[in-house]
């Protein structure tokens, strides 16, 4: 194989492992405590309810957090826990954050540092235990981190990249930010955005 | 009265996006906390709390309950 075959493929392939890291046991596993079983039932009550604004804990209002990753969850379950379970349906959503979380560090770094870097970027993050634990378990947090780092590389586009159109993903993956988690994930992007505009 | 130059359409430019993102983030994270205003199940205090624990419930029933 000639240098440029490999320098093309090398990336492609450390990418797919990463990737791999995030399905190995995703699938084969029980609910475990404290918060999977909770945030489930959230998710399942969601999806027998239809009712995607406010989330209920056993029957009762549970809005400590907004909706949208609950929401997202019942709408996989819906589509696609018939086929393969509710359990695997909701992690695969986790999962799917992971992709894209990866997908965000990747573009980010390329934007900031290079292809190389960003692809560098991406791979240590897919391997770090803290990034696989967290998006191995169905939590919050893991729609938080996509949406937040979704909003700092709209806004790297903006003014790195002088796409000021770029505004208007980033407003609405603020808005993702929000409706995740409340006001924390518009504050935790209002910081690079600042240091970006100043 | 003066022309606008290319760089203050840019700056236009720039301002008119940074507005329609802004009126994105602003109409639906706002949207959904008027929504739950009027819903009327949030009355000053979060309902549901932190700690998992489920009164009359537990997590094997909702583990059974999820799988």
């Amino acid at each position: 194989m000639n240098e440029t075959v490999t320098r093309r493929i090398s990336p492609a392939l450390l990418l797919l492992a990463s990737l791999a890291v995030l399905f190995m046991g995703s699938f084969d596993r029980d609910l475990w405590t404290p918060d999977e079983p909770r945030e489930a039932a959230m998710c399942l009550e969601m999806s027998r309810t239809g009712d995607y604004m406010i989330p209920h804990l056993a029957g009762q209002p549970f809005v400590e957090k907004p909706p949208l990753f609950y929401a997202i969850s019942a709408g996989s379950i819906n589509i696609f826990g018939k086929y393969i379970g509710n359990t695997p349906a909701l992690r695969l959503v986790t999962v799917m954050f992971g992709i894209g979380t990866l997908l965000m560090t990747l573009l980010l770094g390329s934007r900031l540092f290079g292809p190389a870097s960003g692809i560098t970027a991406a791979a240590l993050l897919a391997t770090m235990a803290g990034f696989i634990v967290n998006f191995h378990w169905i939590r919050i947090e893991a729609a938080l981190c996509f949406f937040i780092l979704a909003a700092i590389w709209s806004f790297s586009e903006v003014y790195i990249a002088k796409r000021p159109i770029f505004c208007i993903p980033a407003g609405l993956f603020a808005a993702g930010a929000f409706l995740c988690k409340g006001p924390v994930g518009p504050i935790l992007i209002a910081i690079p955005w600042l240091a970006m505009v100043g | 009265m003066q022309q606008k130059t290319n760089r203050d359409r840019k700056t236009d430019y720039y301002i008119g996006f940074h507005i329609a993102g802004l009126l994105i983030f602003l109409a639906l994270s706002g949207g959904w906390v008027v929504y739950l205003g009027n819903s009327g199940k949030f009355r000053g205090e979060i309902p549901g709390g932190n700690s998992g624990e489920i009164p009359g419930t537990g997590y094997l029933i909702l583990t059974k309950k999820c799988t």
